[in-house]
């Protein structure tokens, strides 16, 4: 718990994430640190000092740009790969515990896993691909057959039972993948960005069905994936990993609309930023004075602790900015020239420049307007966020 | 020493890592992991051992030590001279086997050439035929005044252009015909090791580089090429492993030739001369160590690369590229093969058989089986012998390969290191000239304590020593094709290290592996020299008792031996063949309608 940084009440809105009830976590990572020793022998740190809980029927999403640690992290879960120091739990079981040694096996954890290349076995049948997990974990043969047709019914393939994986579609690949994972009813299934392979359509059917699936049987998941998109659109929580730290856990809303530094701000969608320097200490009410190019702005501070002379990012994101001709009553408002006016079906964009800075603009169901025309640009206090910068290097 | 020529990437982590390590090893004993480490144990047991009888018996001898080994390094008559003979032979019929080899299996696995299952199993052919039995066929056929062919070539020259040649046109005893024999006998292995690996690369690899624009030439080099560096790698190890450690083929071809390499100055030392002289054979096979340790280290700087294609999780889908005119040609290209490879010796052995002398003059009307009579209803000793040999194949093959599989999976999983070592450890003896090792398992389980002199297990343990090597680099490349996500896959889904072996790393890697088994099958039934030192009147294998008739110049009889080597050997493979080519077929290739949605 101690990991659930952020705002908490978008998660009572989204159910079945709620750290309800007294029911044990299904995973509880401790203080997970793993090294990669490159074979120039440097050291990288692959994963660094994670905490991370999942709760009994919560869908947590590791979102981040590759190599950043989230498959690594997924991996020691899954115990295909060993951290250096830490410990991990799995259902109130320790699998992990680097103080007394312990490490249990992949095939003694009782989790299930789709990876990447979705890992169906060429030479098996769709059938005895997801019968094996139950093979393998001694179910009795004749709840076996009744059990596989069952699974196959739920992702919606039953009449390739006999089909061998060469014989099937990305998408119909995919489902016995996920056929397999959900045979053996555990209660935590691990994703390695399983939808990376298919194309945009069968991804976004195979999303829902995925959230359908997840919700109605009840499993935990936890799910790797480069895609902002796909990790909003399935997660109770989405975890933001830099580096091998979670720099950010809450729920979708939540690091979207309240980022806790620059790079979650980026990752999770598109920005407006202004650079800045902290003017006075955050006050009491969680709003902080920035001094930036554009003049001094009174910002929702993202930390409780900013310092007179900090150095901040100020966001804001393009929804949130209104244009309009005459001049605005408003606290914050700036006056620019429209540089590109851009209709994109659902919404409209317009590049406004002010200075020298570009904004964007988005907006829904509002006319383009002339490419040139003077306009003002205006948010709302509350939609004005200072945030940390963890990578000054980055432009 | 050996150690120098190998890879060294253990240590540097330091202590506290290693001591997790064996923390971790506690955690994780299972049935599977013990019966690996045995396995493993066995097999460096077996390949150690006898080194380090050998190796003792370089420095120290009767009670005292005794340099002279180390001493005659140099102190060899003509040694540049054996030197450079061995790196020609070994480097030009490397590099043509490689070519041909790496085209044949091209042809057969992806394009519209291939002719059925005959083209599969004919490039086997010449493992078939031992190469003793093959050289002796090809000197039977080209030899200068009496070979049968040379003879069929002055008939067509002399009377078609009134040529008047008594001798000639060709002459196997020369350095090309020696490299010629050689790449006959190199280009299996290629073949093997590169069908195994095409098959198991996605031709939409290939497509895709069509589709990028880059023609047949281009995509072979920069997509199908880098795909199978693998196999690549594992045939020109192989090859140079091969060629110098051959014994039969530069002893019939080479003396006529006046051609001397190392594997043959290596077993006169040691067998045709009295006393045998061990130090100077022991200081030769330093310098065999050496070239297949070079081999062997750039082949694993190859794999630990890891840029090469694997069998991924998604199904394959081959699709064969249309040659259209060039279809011919390259049918053309494999059928010259098999009649030059087997065809043409084994008329040569079979006529000679026949016929019962080698003569050019072949009496048509008077040919008869007296010969086969005589090998296998007459004589007692070579039908022991064949009984023998083929229960050492059967058994040797089964054995070796399974426990090169064990090895090859437990260095691909467990990484760099110890097991890299362990790996070289297993393998660097029998690149010792089987001769040597021979020698070794003679000094080290003939007498006591384990008295083994003369019997059918010395043979056994002696021939998975000797084609470990064979068996694990086979093993090694079909390891390395299986995707770690299939194993791992296996792993969460709660089997046992077993298990997963069993069902899925095992059938996986079968198609290598059965190429394998079969490698390793021919190897042991033909085999030739440890065959000579470890049998024995009372324990005839079919390699000593050719060896015998060889020395005895009785080439009808020779002749007819192995002809009947060649049929048992060919029935096994042929069979083998349909089996695992029939499996793969259900599973891996995909036509592309039976495509859904």
């Amino acid at each position: 718990m101690s990991t659930q940084v952020g705002n908490s009440a978008n998660m009572a809105a989204q159910g079945a994430g709620a750290a309800a009830g007294n029911k044990p976590n299904i995973v509880e990572v401790r203080s997970l640190i793993k090294h990669f020793h490159r074979e120039d022998r440097t050291v990288v740190p692959a994963i660094d000092t994670v905490d991370l809980d999942v709760h009994p029927g919560e869908f947590v999403v590791l979102l981040g740009p590759s190599g950043c640690g989230k498959t690594t992290l997924l991996r020691c879960i899954a115990g295909l790969e060993k951290p250096d120091t830490g410990s991990i739990q799995i259902q109130g079981k320790k699998v992990f515990d680097s103080s007394v040694g312990l490490v249990v096996p992949p095939e003694r954890r009782n989790i299930s896993m789709i990876f990447q290349s979705y890992a169906l076995w060429p030479h098996m049948s769709a059938f005895d691909n997801i019968a094996y997990p139950l093979q393998s974990r001694n179910v009795p043969k004749a709840s076996i057959a009744e059990r596989v047709h069952g699974a196959l019914k739920l992702v919606g393939i039953p009449e390739l039972v006999q089909q061998y994986p060469a014989q099937m579609s990305g998408g119909q690949q995919q489902r016995i993948a996920l056929a397999r994972a959900i045979v053996s009813n555990d209660d935590l299934v691990l994703f390695d960005e399983p939808l990376s392979n298919v194309d945009a359509k069968v991804r976004e059917q195979l999303r829902i069905e995925l959230l359908e699936m997840q919700r109605k049987l009840g499993f935990s998941a936890l799910y790797v994936t480069h895609d902002q998109t796909e990790a909003m659109a399935l997660a109770h929580r989405v975890a933001i990993i830099r580096l091998g730290k979670i720099v950010q856990i809450g729920s979708p809303r939540d690091v979207y609309e309240r980022p806790s530094s620059r790079y979650v701000a980026r990752f999770v969608g598109t920005t407006n930023e202004l650079n800045g320097a902290v003017v006075s200490p955050t006050s009491s009410d969680g709003t902080v004075r920035v001094s930036t190019e554009f003049g001094e702005i009174v910002a929702q501070s993202s930390s409780p602790s900013f310092k007179a002379g900090d150095k901040v990012a100020v966001v804001i994101r393009p929804e949130r900015c209104t244009l309009s001709t005459a001049e605005p009553n408003a606290p914050f408002k700036w006056a620019g020239t429209i540089e590109a006016a851009l209709f994109l079906g659902s919404h409209t964009e317009h590049v406004v420049r002010i200075g020298e800075r570009a904004f964007l603009e988005w907006s829904v169901g509002s006319e383009l307007r002339e490419v040139g025309t003077r306009v003002w640009l205006t948010v709302a206090p509350e939609h004005i966020r200072a945030v940390t910068i963890l990578d000054p290097t980055e432009k | 020493m050996s150690q120098s020529t190998m890879p060294n990437n253990a240590g540097a982590n330091g202590e506290a890592r290693t001591f997790s390590r064996a923390r971790q090893f506690r955690e994780n004993i299972t049935p599977f992991t013990v019966l690996s480490g045995l396995v493993i144990a066995f097999l460096a047991f077996l390949a150690i051992y006898p080194l380090y009888r050998v190796a003792v018996r370089m420095v120290y001898y009767n009670g005292q030590f005794d340099f002279r080994p180390l001493a005659s390094m140099v102190d060899q008559p003509g040694l540049s001279v054996l030197l450079v003979n061995t790196a020609i032979v070994v480097f030009f019929s490397a590099i043509i086997s490689v070519f041909l080899g790496a085209i044949m299996a091209w042809i057969n696995e992806r394009t519209d050439a291939r002719m059925g299952v005959m083209t599969d199993a004919l490039p086997l052919v010449p493992f078939l035929l031992p190469p003793i039995a093959g050289a002796i066929g090809w000197a039977l056929l080209l030899s200068d005044r009496a070979g049968l062919l040379n003879a069929v070539f002055r008939w067509i020259l002399n009377n078609a252009f009134g040529m008047s040649l008594t001798e000639g046109p060709l002459n196997i005893y020369s350095w090309p015909g020696l490299v010629f024999v050689y790449v006959i006998y190199s280009v299996p292995y290629v073949y093997m090791l590169m069908s195994a690996g095409l098959r198991n690369v996605d031709s939409s690899l290939e497509e895709q580089s069509r589709v990028c624009g880059a023609g047949l030439l281009r995509t072979m080099r920069r997509v199908t090429l880098p795909a199978v560096i693998p196999s690549l790698g594992a045939s020109v190890l192989l090859l140079v492993w091969f060629g110098m450690s051959l014994f039969s083929v530069p002893a019939i071809i080479g003396q006529g030739a006046k051609i001397e390499v190392l594997a043959v100055r290596i077993v006169r030392l040691l067998t045709f001369t009295y006393p045998a002289d061990v130090p100077r054979a022991l200081a030769l096979c330093l310098f065999v160590i050496l070239g297949v340790g070079t081999a062997y280290y750039f082949q694993s700087r190859i794999l630990r690369k890891g840029r090469h294609a694997t069998v991924g999780g998604k199904g394959h889908k081959v699709t064969r590229i249309e040659l259209g005119r060039w279809k011919k040609v390259a049918q053309a290209v494999v059928l010259g093969y098999i009649v030059i490879a087997a065809v043409l010796p084994m008329v040569g052995l079979l006529l000679v058989a026949l016929n019962g002398f080698w003569t050019p003059n072949i009496r048509w009307t008077q040919l008869t089986l007296d010969s086969f009579r005589h090998v296998l209803i007459e004589d007692q000793i070579t039908k022991t012998a064949l009984r023998n040999s083929l229960m050492l194949g059967v058994f040797g093959a089964s054995i070796g390969i399974v426990a090169a599989a064990i090895l090859a999976l437990f260095v691909q999983r467990s990484g760099k290191g110890a097991a890299t070592f362990i790996d070289a450890t297993i393998k660097l003896p029998a690149a010792i000239s089987t001769i040597v090792l021979a020698v070794g398992f003679l000094l080290a389980f003939s007498g006591p304590p384990f008295n083994l002199n003369g019997t059918f297990l010395i043979l056994l343990l002696a021939y998975l020593a000797l084609y470990m090597p064979q068996a694990s680099v086979a093993a090694d490349a079909a390891a390395s094709q299986v995707g770690r996500e299939l194993s791992e896959a296996s792993q969460i889904s709660g089997a046992s290290g077993g298990r997963t072996f069993w069902k899925i790393s095992l059938p996986l890697m079968a198609a290598g592996l059965a190429a394998g088994w079969a490698l390793l099958f021919v190897r042991m039934i033909g085999d030739l020299t440890a065959s000579a030192i470890l049998a024995g009147t009372n324990n005839p294998v079919v390699g000593f008792r050719i060896l015998e008739v060889f020395e005895g110049a009785s080439y009808a009889s020779l002749a007819a031996l192995s002809t009947v080597l060649t049929f048992v050997s060919m029935i096994v493979i042929v069979i083998l063949l349909i089996l695992t080519r029939r499996r793969g077929s259900s599973s891996r290739s995909v036509r592309v309608s039976t495509q859904g949605a």
